[in-house]
């Protein structure tokens, strides 16, 4: 049985490299998918990758086993980072009618030009849970989580009352944790 | 802007996705950070592990097989050298000085217990020479009588 990822982690801050592609091999296929869900190249996905890993090598000494898992640390920082390069390339408001055209949380998952996209038993259950939502509930999330919206601005580009998509956020995210809790147990 | 915590409720899952603005978000931090918002930090913690989950969603797709390399060439200019901390700086300034300040303390008293030693052997010696003068004395004494 391979090392659990605070160990590897732990070896990785003390300069493995070996214990770094051992993380790399385990979590790289989650942040390309975030990559490709939020920059939409796979080039650029590719690129995140990179440049989340090397993070990863940067700052292994940081990690706070307190603060969260390994993976929930290495997903945020896919996020932040995929964030980030939507903000430099001015790319968010293209991406909007996008987003509120998806007709259905089928459209969460990943399709990769490859066909490599692997799924999993999480997968299909955070895509269940989010198919059970109002599409208004669905989009809100989608825009706030994977395209880095403040309320105002999801708001704004809604044209939904603020408080609107502050209740939508809280009812969306709250139904969400019902039926993962649901499902898990 | 002071929050309640029913107010707080009411962001609650706009903080965790990060979508308040600056000041909303100030204002959530300061509520949290109050001993009596127990309940709220519960709910950020919930709300957090829910948000964590939705990367789920996205599933997995490989990388291209030549991304690790890529990655492991750029792998020693990225380990930044590890910097030390300005309290470990003071702590071996500090350890240092005691250093010096022992071995100072430490001369100090050699130098006082070879004087002492200097000086306790002076004193014997005055002490025999005064013996044999109070013994001349007395016998000087007993010759007389």
């Amino acid at each position: 049985m391979s090392a659990p990822d605070p160990k590897l982690l732990l070896d990785v801050a003390r300069g493995d490299k070996a214990a770094l592609r051992t993380l790399y091999e385990r979590w790289a296929g989650r942040v390309m998918a975030i990559g490709l869900r939020m920059l939409g190249e796979r080039a650029e996905a590719e690129d995140l990758v990179q440049e989340v890993f090397i993070e990863v090598w940067r700052r292994a000494p940081q990690y706070d086993p307190a603060r969260g898992t390994v993976s929930a640390w290495v997903t945020s920082m896919a996020r932040s980072r995929a964030l980030d390069r939507l903000r430099a390339t001015g790319r968010r408001a293209n991406k909007i009618q996008a987003v509120l055209a998806q007709p259905t949380p089928a459209d969460f998952g990943v399709q990769s030009p490859l066909d490599s996209s692997v799924s999993s038993e999480q997968q299909r259950e955070v895509q269940a849970a989010l198919a059970t939502l109002p599409g208004e509930q669905r989009s809100s999330i989608e825009l706030a989580y994977f395209e880095g919206l403040s309320c105002n601005e999801i708001a704004e580009r809604t044209g939904q009352p603020l408080g609107t998509v502050k209740s939508r956020l809280r009812l969306a995210l709250g139904k969400l944790g019902a039926l993962l809790v649901r499902g898990a147990a | 802007m002071t929050l309640t915590a029913a107010e707080f409720a009411e962001l609650a899952a706009a903080y965790v996705l990060g979508a308040l603005d600056d000041v909303t978000r100030a204002a959530c931090d300061a509520h949290l950070a109050r001993p009596e918002s127990v309940e709220s930090r519960r709910l950020v913690a919930e709300l957090s592990a829910t948000a964590d989950r939705l990367a789920d969603a996205v599933g997995e797709v490989a990388p291209s097989p030549s991304l690790w390399g890529r990655i492991e060439a750029q792998l020693p200019a990225a380990r930044p050298r590890r910097r030390v901390h300005p309290a470990q700086w003071a702590l071996a300034a500090a350890a240092l000085l005691a250093l010096v300040w022992l071995g100072w303390s430490r001369r100090q008293l050699s130098t006082q217990l070879d004087d002492s030693v200097a000086a306790r052997a002076a004193l014997e010696r005055t002490l025999a020479s005064q013996r044999t003068v109070t013994a001349r004395c007395e016998t000087d004494l007993a010759a007389t009588r």
